[in-house]
């Protein structure tokens, strides 16, 4: 009895100890971040958003650095666009982020959402052919990536392939097309390209976050990661990632055609700012409806008059950071915070913008950055600039 | 006696809290998949089209896959678990059967999205070329086995299932054998049964409790949403064979739930847990049912 009681007490000691040691450390921890920020007040102005995971990596990076000098940390959970979307509605964050822009009743919804397009995406084409030396690049057209995915070329050998890829000629394999199985703007982004290349596409299947597939031999990954990994390990297959996840993981893409001049363009950070480029002066003003807004849409527009759009690559697309004009309705607003998140979102898109580079995204160009600057001016808190 | 008033109070107030929570819980997915039930109503169950573009949602193919993948789970893994289960109670020695069992229990411990990228880096290529593509050679004069093999699909999935179950089966099976009184055993052996006669004997004896370890094993194969993920193919459509791609319930539910940027979409997700809810209730309710069953059983005999 005696032995058992000593050995309670003990674990009382323990268990008491592990308790004052982590509140110590934490009020410790909390001090001196609150000392170390040598801003007006003395605790710092937090500001939360949420949404897209795509631009997460950024975002977080950014804040971090942000955070270096200003006392402003920016809290950002990658939940994906539709829960950022959902909370924007909801207003239990200070901003959204989201890989698709705002569709319209959801932007009507809103009432005064603004659009900010924060950084620059482009999804690319990854194969698994064994035949082929490793980093051999293919070439495909935007009509071959269709018919692909719409069952309608199902060989490696099919002529409008080897037309392109000499190569290919005795491929006789079965092509297995790999999709991402979950909801992505990813997703979003390559159908939207599919139903611009293709008539039959736009009609059978359309674009979205996720798409009812059409093709019969095909295979769906969850995530970037579980795309890549299936066409690593699926021999003959074709499927398509994020530009920068490809970069990271040293997988090798293919080439598609530039509506414009007709040449096969490698995507690379320049080739896919250069579409943005060419497209912003087809773009809205940030408080305009842009549930329209497409760069493959408008870039394959221009390219019908403008022959000579060289250098781009054609599956390109925003990711945008969302928030309110009038920021006084989002509840635990206050002067000094929206004053903040303004501050806050003029660097990111002009300052900021150079921790895009080194994480592998395409920084968004100059006009954009000026769209952007006059968007951001908009803002007011109780009817005046914060 | 005060105290112990008082000391019944919280308890039933605790209780009540988690009955309370079960019911909002079941509430609000009845609620949310209200516009579902509206518009596509026994429709939803039975259309086989998922769309998300033109906002068509049936899911009758993924409710399928939820079964296929299970059963193939449940086909794998009970078996495995019977031969365990009696292989630890009655033929390791003493001291070793702690770590044994420890061993399959950590089975269980490995978090779900640990399995799914395994399977997925792992185990699908593996089975694609040395198991699928010699067992379709042998099989393949059968309608479920023909088609292509890509390693990713129903049975990759139900594989993975049946690892997952396997500790959760085994464990109660070992309970239950545990508790069967040994003059029973001793009786047979007595008689003269083999090793081979006593196991079926006991089974026999438990046969309640195994009904139900299968049904608990079975709502957690059917509930599971990361590791399937991985590995399913993530095909909306029937599947062809047992090798093709397809859908199950709680997978399309992780996989499309953070985009769903329709309001329909994110409600027919939400319609899909409601009929998960409903399932996995109803699960657990029979397997309770015949659990206390054979408890019961086991005791009325012994006395």
């Amino acid at each position: 009895m005696k032995t058992r009681s000593v050995s309670r007490l003990i674990l009382v000691v323990i268990v008491i100890a592990i308790i004052v040691g982590a509140v110590a450390a934490y009020t410790l921890i909390m001090g001196n971040q609150n000392t170390g920020s040598q801003g007006s007040g003395s605790t710092k102005i937090r500001i939360s958003g949420a949404g897209a995971t795509f631009i997460a990596p950024f975002l977080q990076t950014a804040a971090y650095e942000y955070a270096l000098k200003y006392p402003v940390e920016v809290d950002y959970a990658s939940i994906g666009s539709g829960g950022g979307i959902k909370q924007f509605l909801e207003k239990t964050i200070d901003f959204g982020a989201s890989d698709a822009p705002l569709p319209y009743d959801k932007w009507l919804e809103a009432g005064d959402a603004l659009h900010i397009p924060a950084v620059i995406g482009a999804v690319v084409i990854i194969y698994n052919i064994p035949d082929l030396p490793s980093g051999k690049r293919l070439k495909f057209t935007g009509q071959i990536i269709a018919d692909m995915y719409l069952g309608k070329i199902n060989k490696w050998n099919d002529p409008a392939i080897v037309a392109l890829n000499p190569e290919l000629a005795n491929v006789d394999k079965s092509i297995t097309v790999v999709h991402r199985s979950d909801g992505s703007g990813t997703t979003y982004v390559f159908t939207q390209y599919l139903s611009v290349v293709s008539e039959e596409w736009a009609q059978k299947v359309g674009y979205s976050t996720s798409v009812n597939w059409p093709a019969p031999n095909k295979l769906g990954g969850k995530g970037n990661e579980g795309v890549a990994g299936t066409v690593k390990n699926t021999p003959y297959s074709l499927g398509y990632v994020e530009f920068t996840y490809a970069i990271k993981n040293n997988i090798s893409y293919g080439y598609l055609d530039n509506p414009s001049t007709g040449e096969f363009v490698e995507p690379s950070l320049e080739s896919i700012a250069k579409t943005a480029e060419y497209i912003t002066i087809t773009l809205p003003k940030g408080h305009e409806d842009w549930s329209k807004v497409s760069i493959i849409n408008s870039f394959f527009e221009l390219s019908k008059t403008n022959k000579n759009l060289k250098g781009a690559y054609p599956v390109v697309s925003f990711s945008y950071i969302l928030v309110y004009k009038e920021l006084s309705k989002v509840p635990g607003m206050t002067k000094e915070k929206a004053k903040a998140l303004v501050e806050f979102l003029k660097w990111l898109v002009t300052e900021g913008q150079q921790y895009a580079e080194p994480l592998h995204y395409v920084p968004i160009p100059q006009p954009v950055r000026q769209l952007n600057l006059n968007t951001i001016s908009l803002i007011t808190y109780n009817g005046q600039q914060p | 006696m005060k105290a112990d008033k008082f000391f019944s109070y919280i308890l039933i107030f605790f209780s009540l809290f988690f009955i309370l929570i079960v019911f909002l819980l079941g509430y609000e997915l009845y609620r949310g998949s209200q516009n579902i039930i509206s518009i596509f109503g026994f429709n939803f169950i039975i259309n086989s089209i998922w769309d998300p573009v033109r906002d068509i949602y049936g899911i009758a193919p993924i409710i399928l896959g939820s079964f296929i993948t299970s059963l193939i789970a449940l086909v794998l893994a009970v078996p495995l678990s019977l031969f365990i289960a009696y292989f630890l109670n009655e033929l390791v020695p003493h001291i070793f059967k702690p770590y044994l069992s420890s061993l399959i229990e950590l089975l269980a411990a490995i978090p779900s999205v640990v399995y799914g990228l395994w399977a997925l880096l792992v185990l699908a290529p593996f089975l694609r070329d040395y198991v699928f593509i010699p067992m379709q050679k042998i099989l393949g004069f059968i309608p479920f086995f023909q088609g292509p093999i890509t390693g990713y699909g129903l049975l990759t999935a139900g594989i993975v299932l049946a690892v997952m179950i396997l500790p959760t089966i085994t464990s109660i099976i070992r309970e239950s054998l545990a508790l069967v009184p040994s003059h029973i055993k001793e009786a047979a052996i007595s008689l003269g049964a083999i090793q081979y006669q006593v196991a079926i004997l006991l089974f026999k004896y438990i046969k309640f409790a195994i009904v139900g370890a299968i049904i608990l094993g079975f709502a957690r194969a059917f509930g599971e949403a990361m590791a399937v993920a991985m590995v399913i193919g993530g095909k909306h459509e029937f599947p062809i064979s047992i090798f093709d791609a397809g859908y199950t319930m709680p997978s399309i539910i992780v996989n499309e739930f953070t985009e769903a940027v329709s309001n329909l979409h994110y409600d027919a997700l939400v319609a899909i847990g409601f009929i998960l809810f409903l399932i996995a209730l109803a699960n657990i309710v029979v397997a309770r049912l015949i659990i206390r069953k054979t408890m019961g059983y086991i005791k009325y005999t012994t006395v």
